[in-house]
């Protein structure tokens, strides 16, 4: 018997219906191979303007889908060069997917970035997380290093296990078949139901930099646009994750960017890019 | 003595470890004590000899004090870890230059003391491989790290916050007692990860 999701996950139910995950986790994937790359043809800027979030992608608001707790996607890692003068710590470019509650203001994302101040070592794109229950958070970053060129699977997963002392459940950060982190907070608890339409939760998937002159990741030239594929939604009866229904929202805030998505509103493969 | 002649002279010599740990602490105390406005830098770092343990619960870390017990080599020393095993790993300068160009660059202009650093062991109650059954085999459970913490003047707004809703600001927390994080895998000296941390918020 199925129970309402908005029923068996608030935390005055922990003694409810514990949830199966092997079919969220039949889904999961390892590392895919790496492909040889050539360096990106990006079209770096040197000098900053200032901060301005723009975003390149596409969105489920204002068309949201109820009933979906996580998301997941397969990204082809690509770099993007960040401005250099006048460039401050804000100053970041980074791919992801993300759930958030716009009537919470919360988020939770997992993707890659480049950072200010990463060279040597550093200068392969990192992975990194962020969350926050009622407002962005703060982000973090975890130095495996993610090569261009690579593709990897990028998932939020709500999931009831694991989670920090006294809560039921918590989003999951997944990288492959690796967890990196979990969040402090149970977003049915934060959230709300995301079966309501009043308090749904929304899916994002987005490149995103903090200045117009900062590169999304990817290049339109040179076979280095940086690749979105296999977009699921985790279903919030199951846990499982499916396809979802194709009414995404493309958005590109830059005429220095660019987003190619042939005939499926984003459920198919589409890519980002700063153009050459 | 300022603060950067104070940490230079305990990194010009590594192999007193201890000698130079209590140097440091020393030299802690007189930068707060007596240069409360001094511009601090962040080329250097002062190593803490910390004790007890340091919880993190937003990046799901706990660190516990580690001692070194000596010199190995040249960049090195040795410790027992947190499993009793007596392990070599590299000391805090090999650590912190895996780092220090990045926290240099960071925190330039917002430096608001200087960057501490210690030997300990890192356990992260998230990281790990899922298994077959969704449940988690943890990573760092009692590795060890050297930790480097670089408190701030001021929150950096580095998130990543994603589209705002219905074109109305995402609430930004009032961040207090900011600090970057940085965790330098100590047997060999890269960078695991690395946050901001705040106090409050």
């Amino acid at each position: 018997m199925r129970v309402r999701p908005s029923l068996r996950k608030l935390p005055a139910t922990k003694s409810g219906t514990r949830v199966a995950f092997g079919a969220a986790l039949a889904l999961a994937t390892g590392l895919a191979s790496l492909a040889a790359v050539q360096p990106a043809a990006h079209a770096a800027i040197r000098q900053c303007n200032g901060y301005q979030p723009l975003f390149d992608g596409f969105y489920s608001d204002p068309n949201p889908q109820t009933g979906i707790e996580g998301v997941s996607g397969h990204i082809r890692v690509e770099d993007g060069s960040l401005c250099t003068i006048g460039s401050g710590a804000y100053n970041t470019t980074s791919s992801w997917v993300m759930i958030e509650s716009p009537s919470a203001g919360g988020l939770a994302q997992v993707g890659f970035w480049r950072y200010p101040t990463w060279s040597g070592p550093l200068g392969d794109p990192q992975y990194f997380y962020e969350f926050g229950a009622t407002n962005a958070g703060s982000p973090v970053g975890w130095h495996t290093g993610v090569p261009a060129g690579s593709t990897h699977r990028f998932w939020v997963q709500w999931v009831n296990n694991g989670c920090p002392s006294g809560l039921f459940g918590c989003f999951a950060f997944n990288i492959d078949t690796t967890r990196i982190a979990v969040s402090n907070f149970n977003p049915y608890s934060a959230w709300g139901d995301p079966n309501n339409r009043a308090t749904v939760w929304n899916m994002q998937f987005f490149g995103e930099t903090h200045d117009n002159s900062t590169d999304i990741m990817g290049s339109n030239t040179g076979g280095v646009a940086t690749v979105w594929s296999s977009l699921q939604a985790q279903d919030a009866g199951t846990d499982g994750y499916r396809s979802f229904t194709c009414n995404l929202t493309a958005r590109v805030d830059s005429n220095r960017y660019g987003l190619n998505y042939p005939s499926n509103k984003g459920c198919g493969t589409w890519s980002t890019y700063t153009k050459a | 003595m300022n603060g950067k002649a104070c940490t230079r002279q305990r990194m010009a010599v590594p192999s007193m470890l201890a000698a130079a740990a209590l140097l440091a602490a020393g030299c802690a105390m007189a930068q707060g004590a007596s240069l409360p406005h001094a511009a601090f830098s962040a080329t250097s770092f002062v190593e803490k000899a910390g004790t007890g343990t340091v919880s993190f619960p937003e990046t799901n870390a706990r660190l516990t004090h580690l001692a070194a017990t000596g010199n190995a080599a040249a960049g090195k020393v040795t410790a027992t870890d947190a499993a009793g095993q007596s392990v070599t790993l590299v000391d805090g300068n090999t650590a912190y230059g895996a780092v220090r160009a990045m926290i240099e660059g960071i925190t330039t202009g917002n430096l608001a003391g200087p960057v501490a650093g210690g030997l300990y062991s890192y356990y992260n109650s998230a990281y790990g491989q899922i298994q077959p059954n969704g449940k988690v085999k943890l990573t760092y459970q009692g590795t060890p790290v050297w930790m480097f913490t670089a408190p701030l003047t001021h929150h950096v707004n580095d998130a990543v916050g994603g589209l705002i809703p219905n074109n109305s600001p995402r609430p930004t927390p009032n961040y207090t007692g900011c600090s970057f994080v940085y965790i330098v895998d100590a047997a060999s000296g890269s960078l695991l990860t690395n946050w901001q941390h705040c106090t409050s918020s």
